[in-house]
Parts: C-alpha cells; structure tokens; sequence
C-alpha cells in the first residue's frame, strides 16, 4: 500500500506542477485539465487512505497535508480571478499546493496508525475543520501576496484585497467551529475545555494571529499594507503548528 | 479623561494587548515545552487555580508570574473591550452601516463572555483527576455527594491496559463497549446512576464523571498470570460554568458567520 499510495504522491506533484508552469505560461485551457486532473488523484489517494485506514483522512502527517492541498487545489481551481498576468492568484495557489508537497517529502506516505478516538466525531471534526481553516488562509494569502505584488497607486481599494479579507474570515469561522469541537472533545475526554498545555497555548495563537489581522488598526495604505503582511504569514504560522503536531 | 478614554477605547491598544498576549503564550509554549515546568502545568491541570496558591511549594514562581501576568493582560483587554463596546454603541446609534456594527458589538460582548466563562473554569467547582478505583470503592464529593463504582467491564486484551488507550491496536480492545457503571449519592441517599466510557461521560447536572483509562489489576503485569477485574481511573469534575460557554461559543461563531456574510466584499474594500 505504502508503494501505491507513494506513486501516486509523485504523480499528484508531478500534475500540480505541471499546472503551475501552465498557469505561468498562461495556457488557461491545459492548466484547468492539469488541475482537475492533480486534484482527481489526489482525491483517489486520500478515499485509499481512508478505506484503508478506516479513519478520514484529516490527522496530522502526510493524510492531513494531502487533506489541506486538496482543499487548496479546489478553491484555486474554481474560485480564483481572471487575470491577464503571469503571477496570478492561481499561480500562488499552486505555489503553496506545492510547498504542501514539499512538506510532505519528510513524512510516511502511508495510512496512518489505528487510533480508536480517530473515528469520534468530535476529533474528525476538529482536525477537519482545522485542514479547511489552514487551507482558506492560503488562499487568503495568495490574495494578499497578490495585492502587495501591484504598484503602490494601484492598491487603494483594490479588489484582490477586500476578497483576500473574505477569506481570512471565512479561516477564521472553520478555525473556530474547530475549537469548538475541540473544546466538546477535551471535556468528554479530559473532564474539561481548558488545558495548560502546548496545543491549547498554540491554537490560542492562531486566533490571536487572526485577531490581529483583523484588528490593525487605520483605513489607510499603510494599515492595508500591514494587514496583508500578518494576513500572509497567519497560514505559516497555523502550517508550523501543523507540522510540528505532524512531526511529534 | 476623554483622551484617556479614547485611548482605552482605541484599536492601537487593543492591537498592542494582542500582541502582548502572543508574546505571553508563546512564552507559555516554550515553558510548558521545558522539562522543569513542565510537571507544573500537569498539576495546573489537576488542580483549579485557588489550590496553585493555597501552598507555597505547589507551583514555581515563575509559572505564577506566568498565570497572574496572563490574568492582567486579560484585564487589560476586558477594560479595552468594555470601552470599544461602548464607543460603538454610540455610533451605533448614529451609523448607516447599524446591521455589520450591530453584529460586531455582539460578537465582541459575547467573546468577553466566553473569556469569563474560560475564568471562571480556573476558579469555580471542583476536580479530581486520576483517582483510581476498584468495583465497589467510593469517593466523596463536596456538599454531601460521593461517586462510587457498581461495575467495571472491560472487553478486550489485558496486555492492552499496559498501553494508553491511544495506542490501542484495533480489535484487541473495544472502546465501545468497555465502560464502568457508577452511582451518585448524596448524603446516602441516591441521586443518579449511569454508564461512563471513553469519550461518553456519565453527567449528572454540572457534574461529570469523565472515564480516563482502564488500569491493569493490581499485582499483575505481564499474561501469563490470571488477570483480575482491571481498575478505572476517572476524573470527576464539577464546572458550573460549563454550560455558558458552550452556548456562547457558537453564538460567537454563528455571529462571524453573520458578519462575513453582510460584509463579504465582492467589490473594492470599503
């Protein structure tokens, strides 16, 4: 199994990466059925993992990245603008699919270990939820990397900025109904919402990340420009706390 | 006093609280990541925050420093918060954009609400954690109730129990119908009595009686041996705020869900 899933991991990068040099050579038709096609397998490989596991594919390691690019891979294969440049939202969206890939080379491609809490609603729900949250603020980053990437006249009241806004909140709101479920599993398991523990102090950072963002104040190119900064580097911090839980 | 007030009141202070309280956890990360403070966050979870107090020796220094600067900052914010919400009910009332301002004022009270309820966890109710019983012992509760143990079941391999429940493999052992029966009394008299297994607490008001783990029996480690009932350790825990913030959370959550919608920008941000 581990082999097949393997292969078909080099196969996915190999079809992301075809799309991002399509996308770059602004072949619209070829880099829409790359992209479909990198995100067909990559649905196959994480409904394997499943069938074989027996668990959703959403746990920290090599199934939850995979979870996280295919999410990403969606949205930047439907969702993204037209635009009539080279380094488009959509390139930077293939870009961050393929940092996800390249992250993943450090894991085991394969399903991962029993764990009976991973079939409990609660827990799924949370490490779900927590893959969409992490993968709406890449693509809220690609808006922003966007939007600091045109000329200074140009960024007042531009629109990559006000749909890069949209979706860190739409991350904000899967961030959150993850604590939440997070918080029911905690008290089930632990008698309690709260624990003075690392994972508790790093989610807590996450939302204070996301809450700064939203909370710079001004209506200004300054505050915009500051904004997108902490707008772009949220997902890396919510990616860090992913691979370290990954890695430990 | 008003340009003490609007500075209470200002997104420049609020900004400056946040990022004082990610510098605070993340502090908190690297503490609690150290082998000496370590064990000291495990007591914090064991005991509510008036017990980390009550004894000198009970906690280190610095992890007080820790909790009662993180307290402050929490105030600090709450003070923040208290002035914002009340600014914006002032333009609230003369606002076109009254809906979005509405909602936001909301989702700010009740996130303060929720950071209460998160305070009052720490200082309010009682908890006992890894208390290890055998079928048929008792603990005793404060105001008159005690917790004790009818029935222990447990299906699966004993060799498991020298695992945690975790890394159970599938099949040798069956979280589902593996449970331990306990009965509530108080002053004697009985008041309720259920089932507790993993993940699905038996709960009686804001009473809980979370089951942890299976242990193995006493004087038996390895197979070869025949195994006794296992033990149960549970942790039993009262938390009468419990209820207010899991109402609130998702009010909270709902409330974003409402702004992003009224606000979802399509067109140059405004």
């Amino acid at each position: 199994m581990k082999s097949v899933i393997t292969i078909g991991y080099v196969t996915a990068c190999l079809l992301y990466t075809l799309t991002l040099i399509t996308v770059l050579l602004r072949w619209d038709r070829l880099s829409r059925f790359l992209s479909v096609a990198a995100l067909l397998l990559n649905a196959i490989i994480l409904a394997a993992i499943s069938i074989v596991s027996g668990q959703p594919p959403v746990f920290e390691g090599f199934p939850g990245l995979l979870f996280i690019a295919f999410v990403l891979g969606v949205l930047g294969t439907f969702l993204c603008p037209k635009e009539e440049r080279h380094l488009s939202v959509r390139a930077w969206v293939w870009m961050e699919v393929l940092l996800l890939f390249g992250i993943m080379l450090f894991f085991t491609k394969e399903p991962p270990p029993h764990r009976f809490h991973y079939t409990y609603l609660w827990v799924v729900l949370f490490h779900g939820f927590r893959g969409v949250a992490l993968s709406f603020a890449f693509f809220s980053a690609a808006h922003f990397i966007r939007f600091r990437m045109e000329p200074e006249r140009r960024r007042a009241n531009n629109p990559l900025f006000g749909q890069g806004r949209n979706f860190l909140l739409l991350s904000t709101l899967a961030f959150l109904c993850g604590e939440y479920a997070g918080i029911v599993w905690c008290q089930n398991g632990w008698g309690d919402f709260w624990h003075w523990s690392p994972a508790f102090f790093q989610s807590t950072l996450i939302i204070l990340c996301l809450m700064f963002a939203f909370h710079i104040p001004g209506k200004n190119p300054r505050s915009d420009d500051l904004r997108s900064v902490v707008a772009i580097m949220t997902p890396l911090v919510m990616l860090t706390v992913v691979v370290v839980k990954g890695v430990s | 006093m008003k340009k003490l007030v609007e500075h209470l009141s200002s997104m420049q202070f609020t900004t400056g609280i946040l990022v004082s309280l990610m510098f605070w956890f993340a502090w908190g990360i690297l503490l609690a990541e150290s082998d000496p403070y370590r064990e000291g966050f495990r007591m914090m979870n064991r005991l509510l925050a008036p017990a980390w107090f009550s004894t000198p020796d009970r906690l280190s220094p610095l992890l007080k420093l820790w909790f009662v600067g993180l307290c402050l900052v929490m105030v600090v914010l709450g003070i923040n918060l208290i002035f914002c919400s009340w600014a914006k009910i002032l333009k609230l009332m003369r606002s076109s954009q009254a809906a979005s301002r509405l909602i936001m004022l909301i989702i700010h009270v009740v996130f303060g609400l929720v950071a209460l309820g998160h305070f009052g966890s720490f200082v309010l109710g009682y908890r006992y954690e890894n208390t290890k019983l055998q079928e048929g012992q008792s603990i005793t509760l404060p105001q008159g109730y005690a917790v004790t143990v009818n029935k222990i079941h447990f299906e699966g391999d004993v060799k498991q129990l020298h695992q945690r429940p975790r890394d159970a493999r599938p099949g040798a052992f069956n979280p589902e119908s593996s449970f331990c029966e306990v009965a509530l009394t108080r002053n004697g008299n009985p008041v309720s009595q259920g089932r507790a297994y993993f993940l699905r607490p038996f709960t009686w008001k804001d009473i809980q009686v979370t089951l942890k783990r299976f242990t193995p029996p006493k004087g038996i480690k390895g197979v070869d041996g025949k195994p006794g009932k296992p033990e149960i350790m549970l942790i039993i825990s009262r938390n009468p705020v419990k209820m207010v913030v899991f109402i609130l959370f998702p009010v909270m959550i709902a409330g974003i869900g409402i702004y992003m919608l009224i606000t979802w920008r399509t067109r140059p941000n405004g």
